[in-house]
């Protein structure tokens, strides 16, 4: 059996002394579609920056293919996991083309250009996502949708595109929220194309329950600073669960025309 | 203009040549251009292209102009290169050369040199220039360590402990000033920056310090880019954040350091020139710190240049210059520009 593209092992993390992760096992399978999901401040977001080796856990580790993350270079992790943040929010006037350029940064060596690779590498990064328009626009002055399409080009430049490359991992945070449905289903079914047709492994944080469960294949859920089920959506969004995690009262109703997901209908108390 | 970077620099270039040209030839005696071009030509590397010229006019440019606008563009390349580092990895569009008290501990030290009676120097430098450079690079140093936070040195600790580090030797500064009225004047003059003094031996072992320095600075410019994406998404990029963070600060004290050795503070182009360059040829560092050297130095240039003839022959304070000629220029760009100049 071989081991998991990326996996977690009893990490745990305190801010400030308050205890967020207390003992995360995950394992993320070559070709995975999965979701985070979990309340606020449960620490899905730290997670994530744990799993790329931006922040160090206070106990546990994280592999890559098997390897301890804590060897690899952060230009070598870079190569492998590409993260999509929430929100970025750039001081200066760059270009979409400029922006996606920098998702190369761990592949350029100081003092040199771009290569035909690097150039090359961009052009199908604009290309897969849709945004060979835009690149000449300044990204500072596009719609949420657009932003977000260029920051998965971005992510793609830097992990996914180079020839004779090991498999990559594609971590995103909320990469729907701020965004209107049409731009949330837009990005969602990017993400999904690009992990069936370009074999992309994918972990995304997400706070819709049901695009969650229509998007993804596995559904992971954090709380009280474990992942307490992991599975299908059907599997995971039983319920009682969604009641116990969330503390609401909800019903769980199939989804009119996708048979495959549950479907998520809030009961406020006084509706 | 933005994709012909090229382009761009050499024009830059080219402009710088002909600032240095036109600011050695005006003053109190004017000298023709292809004179300067002729001296300069025969005294750096002996090609000698016949000589219309008197000995005077030779030592006047060999001995006081060529050094001085040298100097200018010296100190302007070097305080432009500093600021798009301190700007670009601060993310911080009021960040200069001067933020994180390395005009505090360059003044400092320069006050209490100015205090030691004796005149010794070494190398080329007298005491003042020497205890600058010092107080420059150990002030940047000093606010590093205090802002550290465990691994980490968080950017607005980092500010934070440049603004108390700064006013405290600021405060000090004066203290040593009222209990030394005879030295006042000097010391606010240095303060207001000057390349009058500059000579060939200061610039000779300056300009190598800030040519390498600028290439350093060079060698980090796409680290510098996804620096403005924040830290953690530069880390996200595989960028060793602290490290590089460490090594642009270092690198960005010294260059300010030998700016400050051979000028005293001169302020405003290490803040004004890197903006001024991203609004016409944009933020890519790779363009934007070799056009910001280079503007740098012709800015310089100019300013001391009006520095000199506007009251000739007595001498406005250089900084008075440049931030009298570089505010409206920028107001002007600002407004100019269609584009929402965004942070």
């Amino acid at each position: 059996m071989s081991d998991p593209l990326l996996s977690a092992h009893q990490i745990e993390f305190a801010y400030n002394g308050r205890m967020v992760l207390r003992g995360v096992d995950l394992a993320l399978e070559r070709g995975g579609l999965v979701a985070l999901l979990g309340p606020n401040g449960s620490g899905k977001t730290t997670l994530l920056k744990i799993l790329n080796g931006i922040l160090s856990p206070r106990a546990g580790h994280v592999a890559l293919d098997g390897d301890n993350l804590a060897a690899f270079s952060r230009r070598a992790i870079a190569r492998r996991i590409a993260l999509v943040p929430q929100e970025v929010n750039v001081p200066f006037a760059f270009t979409v083309r400029e922006m996606v350029l920098l998702g190369r940064t761990p592949h350029i060596r100081p003092l040199f250009g771009e290569s035909a690779r690097d150039r090359a590498a961009i052009d199908r990064a604009l290309a897969l996502t849709e945004t060979r328009a835009l690149a000449a626009r300044v990204f500072g002055e596009l719609s949420g949708g657009e932003r977000q399409r260029v920051m998965v080009a971005m992510a793609l430049a830097q992990v996914l595109l180079d020839p004779g490359l090991k498999p990559a991992v594609l971590l995103l945070d909320e990469p729907t929220v701020h965004l209107d449905i049409n731009h949330q289903i837009e990005v969602l079914e990017l993400i999904r194309k690009l992990n069936r047709e370009r074999g992309l492994t994918v972990l995304a944080t997400m706070h819709d329950l049901n695009l969650a469960a229509l998007y993804f294949d596995r559904l992971m859920l954090l709380s009280d600073g474990r992942i307490i089920t992991e599975g299908t959506p059907r599997a995971v969004l039983s319920k009682e669960r969604v009641q116990g995690v969330f503390g609401t009262d909800v019903l769980v109703a199939d989804h009119p025309t996708r048979a495959h997901a549950p479907h998520i209908v809030l009961l406020p108390p006084n509706g | 203009m933005r994709r012909q970077p090229i382009l761009a620099l050499t024009l830059l270039a080219l402009a710088l040549l002909l600032a240095l040209g036109v600011a050695a030839s005006l003053g109190t005696v004017a000298i023709p251009l292809g004179d300067i071009a002729a001296i300069a030509l025969k005294r750096a590397l002996g090609v000698s292209i016949g000589a219309a010229w008197s000995e005077t006019q030779e030592t006047i440019v060999w001995q006081l102009r060529l050094p001085r606008v040298c100097g200018a563009a010296i100190v302007g390349a070097a305080l432009a290169s500093a600021g798009v580092l301190f700007q670009g990895l601060l993310r911080n569009p009021i960040a200069d050369p001067y933020l994180l008290g390395t005009s505090g501990g360059a003044a400092l030290a320069a006050t209490i040199a100015l205090l030691v009676p004796a005149s010794f120097g070494v190398f080329a430098f007298t005491l003042v220039p020497i205890a600058a450079f010092m107080g420059a690079l150990g002030a940047v140093l000093l606010v590093y360590q205090i802002a550290r936070v465990g691994p980490r040195t968080p950017i607005t600790t980092l500010l934070l402990a440049g603004f108390a580090t700064s006013s405290m030797m600021a405060s000090v500064m004066s203290f040593l000033m009222l209990m030394n009225q005879n030295t006042l004047q000097r010391v606010v003059l240095w303060t207001m920056g000057g390349v009058s003094a500059s000579g060939w031996d200061a610039l000779k072992v300056v300009t190598p310090l800030v040519v390498v320095g600028a290439l350093a600075a060079f060698a980090l410019a796409n680290d510098l880019n996804a620096f403005l994406l924040g830290e953690e998404q530069a880390a996200a990029l595989g960028v060793a954040v602290e490290r590089q963070k460490f090594l642009a600060l270092t690198i960005g004290a010294l260059l300010t350091g030998a700016a400050v050795a051979i000028s005293g503070l001169v302020g405003f182009v290490g803040l004004i020139v890197p903006h001024v360059v991203r609004l016409v040829l944009g933020p890519d560092h790779r363009l934007l710190l070799p056009a910001s050297f280079l503007s740098g130095a012709i800015f310089l240039v100019l300013a001391d240049l009006i520095a000199r003839l506007v009251l000739a022959p007595s001498e406005l304070p250089l900084g008075v210059v440049t931030a009298l000629v570089g505010a409206p220029f920028f107001i002007y760009l600002l407004r100019r520009t269609k584009r929402e100049y965004t942070f």
